[in-house]
């Protein structure tokens, strides 16, 4: 027997499938999926924990932090009425509701799912459809994510826009696709906002990326550069305010092979060319695919075919992986020592579409203060003061929002939202009401457009009974301190006395639907009602005919009164007693 | 503040999986797999016995490894080695035998004929069986090999 030897084999190295058999290294490797590599070892990756579920959805588009507000947004679509959605999670991800729709419907011939882009800054979420075809395309949305709406973006100088991708760059929003009103389908052009406004973008204020219909796909920080990517060729734009851009080519035979395939992580932008992974920190790209013989035979049928146009790439910042996903295959590049880079393979038993990054600001979805309305409003004609206490911790961003609902009806309205911010009590006069009317006013926080569970009604009835104020808050009538009295033959007869309210609030209650007038004559034996009064709602005069005191002069007086349900029969004073000669 | 958390979003799923975490993809499982390039440990132009395989595993839980030795791209019989969970991570040494027994008998002796597997290049394959519900990592492959032909001709994976 011969000597006995140990050869030993250390893991944790990558992937070789370009070295020759006398050049590869032993601690290579021709295959190796689903591992975290460390120094000697090749660990087990770790899985994909469900953590939420959104109801009625297909696909989910994207993944976004908000981080202002300490939360993550996502994107989802729904395939069969071909809708997109907006939701938010709690920071830590346990808890979600749906802001709503975008103003969205993705057109049946337009790439299904769709693709998107979003980009968040100073409060507000840009989401931009990342349709190639332009005539499909939707308009960029806007989330404002304080106010909890959503919207078609609106730019000052812009007007709507498509986007076709945005990044948020500097202090600058930035977005392609689009070029003016007059000739919007301008794939070249990269479009940069005023500085710290990112939903401000001047018309002049824009980049041409090379030949005119060669599209970008894709924008993001390089080094000290913003990387422009289109399909097969890259450009720069270098500077840092409007005075010193200006753009230039970096790289004149590779792109990015689809619009996701690339993530910065530091100062590299890693992205997936046409021919395989590229890294670049600014200037010409650097190959990363050598090790992978992408060119060789595939090592998976999953690999076999790369949908690059909806692969993507992403970062896992505890395991310092940068992966390249396509579905259920994704290329895994370990960039823990940067001097060497090592590469795995990783397939999943999802078809992943997306990934984002979310940081968790501690921050749940709905507010975690509530509003009680104290037995205290006041109003005059068309309006409602009225009190309301803040109980509960504030985080700066929430909102009061404000409902009401005239007492004897069962519709209840939004009414105004106003900002808390740190305020413990706040006041607000509730305008454009109805006068002489009983109302009900309630209200509630809101965070980041969402209210919380006990008050997540439409229906304010339902909501605890302490944010509600019922049939206590009225509008007043107000007092008729001004009238004319005219007395006149109609031309047909009929002698008819035209009252006029001369107090210019009382004329706008005059032009309320549920105002009455009730006019009284003295005809020696104290006041009587004047009967058959007509009611002219649009000039806040009533007539009254009064042929059978043709001649006489009485003293006469008039007051409104509202018809608005029985329990309240609210009425203004009588007017001041005015003799009319008949 | 909390790490960061990656999501991923699917395709036809409208779920949100937090990536890094448990061991499973939204419940199905996966395995680890690893497949060595090829090692001459006599040279490109030699020839080895190859003895046994000592590969160190870790791990926290119940796990099957599966383990193959490739000699010269032909698969010798898969052996799979099932470890127990232990009550706190622990490495466990695998013993792969490379050698294979014939049925070559006497009386009640047992087999008496046994062969090293022998060649020029070898490869080990590695994987896990079944679901795996936490830590487990390879260290790597303690080749036990004999020369028997030196190549004449140097080998960089010598």
């Amino acid at each position: 027997m011969g000597e006995r030897n140990h050869l030993t084999i250390p893991f944790g190295g990558g992937l070789d499938r370009e070295s020759g058999v006398l050049t590869v290294q032993p601690s290579a490797f021709s295959d190796l999926r689903n591992v975290h590599l460390h120094d000697g070892r090749a660990e087990l990756r770790k899985g994909l924990l469900q953590k939420l579920s959104l109801d009625g959805v297909t696909d989910i588009l994207g993944i976004f932090p908000a981080r202002t507000a300490g939360i993550g947004v996502v994107i989802a679509y729904a395939s069969g009425p071909r809708t997109v959605s907006l939701w938010i999670t709690s920071g830590d991800v346990s808890t979600t509701a749906k802001v709503g729709d975008l103003p969205w419907t993705i057109a049946a011939g337009a790439v299904s799912p769709p693709r998107i882009f979003g980009a968040d800054s100073y409060d507000k979420l840009l989401i931009a459809h990342d349709e190639p075809n332009f005539a499909y395309r939707n308009c960029t949305a806007l989330y404002d994510i304080g106010a909890g709406t959503i919207d078609n973006f609106l730019s000052p100088t812009l007007g709507t826009v498509k986007f076709r991708g945005v990044y948020t760059y500097l202090s600058y929003m930035i977005g392609w696709g689009h070029g003016t009103d007059t000739d919007p389908d301008r794939p070249e052009i990269v479009r940069t906002s005023l500085p710290a406004e990112p939903t401000n973008f001047d018309i002049n204020h824009y980049f041409v990326a090379g030949q005119r219909g060669d599209p970008v796909l894709r924008c993001e920080a390089a080094g000290d550069v913003l990387a422009v990517r289109k399909q097969s060729q890259s450009y720069d734009i270098f500077g840092y305010d409007r005075s010193t851009f200006g753009i230039k080519p970096s790289d004149r035979l590779f792109g990015i092979g689809g619009s996701r395939l690339g993530i910065t992580v530091g100062a590299v932008n890693y992205f997936w060319s046409l021919d395989g992974p590229r890294s670049s920190s600014g200037g010409a790209s650097h190959d990363l695919g050598l090790l992978l013989d992408l060119e060789g035979p595939a090592v998976d049928v999953a690999a076999a075919n790369l949908d690059l146009d909806n692969g993507f790439a992403t970062y896992v910042p505890s395991r310092r992986e940068v992966l390249f996903v396509f579905g259920s295959w994704a290329f895994v590049l370990h960039i823990a020592d940067p001097s060497a880079l090592r590469w795995s393979y990783r397939k999943l038993a999802v078809i992943a579409f997306c990934a984002g990054i979310l940081y968790d600001g501690g921050a749940g979805i709905g507010p975690e203060a509530h509003a009680e309305l104290p037995f205290t409003s006041s109003g005059t004609e068309f309006t409602l003061q009225q009190d309301a206490t803040i109980i509960g911790a504030l985080n700066g961003t929430d909102q009061l929002e404000w409902w009401v609902k005239p007492y004897t009806t069962n519709t209840w309205a939004p009414k105004i939202t106003q900002p808390i911010g740190m305020a413990t009590s706040l006041t607000e006069v509730l305008t454009g009401l109805l006068a002489g009317i009983p109302y009900d006013v309630a209200a509630r926080v809101k965070r980041t457009g969402i209210a919380a569970a006990a008050y997540a009604s439409s229906n304010p009835a339902s909501w605890p009974a302490t944010s509600r104020v019922v049939g206590l808050a009225q509008t007043s009538m107000g007092d008729v301190t001004a009238a004319s009295f005219v007395s006149a033959d109609d031309g047909l007869g009929h002698q008819k006395v035209t009252i006029t309210l001369g107090d210019t609030a009382f004329g706008q209650v005059a032009k309320q639907s549920h105002v009455l007038y009730e006019v009284q004559v003295d005809r020696g034996a104290g006041f009587v009602d004047v009967p058959g009064a007509i009611s002219n709602f649009l000039d806040g005069k009533v007539i009254v005919d009064m042929t059978a005191d043709l001649g006489h002069t009485y003293p006469m007086q008039v007051r409104q009164r509202t018809t608005f349900g029985t329990a309240f029969p609210f009425a203004s004073a009588w007017s001041a007693q005015l003799s009319v000669t008949i | 503040m909390a790490k960061p958390l990656l999501m991923f979003g699917c395709k036809s799923l409208g779920d949100l999986l937090q990536a890094d975490a448990g061991y499973t993809d939204d419940g199905a499982s996966y395995s680890l797999f690893v497949k060595t390039d090829r090692v001459a440990p006599a040279g490109v132009g030699g020839e080895s016995a190859f003895h046994n395989l000592y590969i160190p595993i870790e791990h926290d839980v119940a796990v099957t490894l599966r383990v193959t030795a490739i000699v010269d791209g032909v698969a010798l019989t898969a052996q799979d080695f099932a470890l127990s969970a232990p009550s706190a991570r622990k490495v466990t040494l695998l013993e792969v035998p490379t050698t294979v027994r014939f049925p070559v008998t006497i009386a009640n002796f047992g087999s008496l004929a046994q062969f090293a597997a022998r060649g020029t290049w070898l490869q080990v394959q590695l994987e896990t069986v079944g679901a795996v519900t936490g830590y487990v990592a390879a260290g790597g492959v303690d080749l036990e090999h004999e020369t028997l032909r030196e190549t004449s001709q140097p080998g960089v994976n010598k």
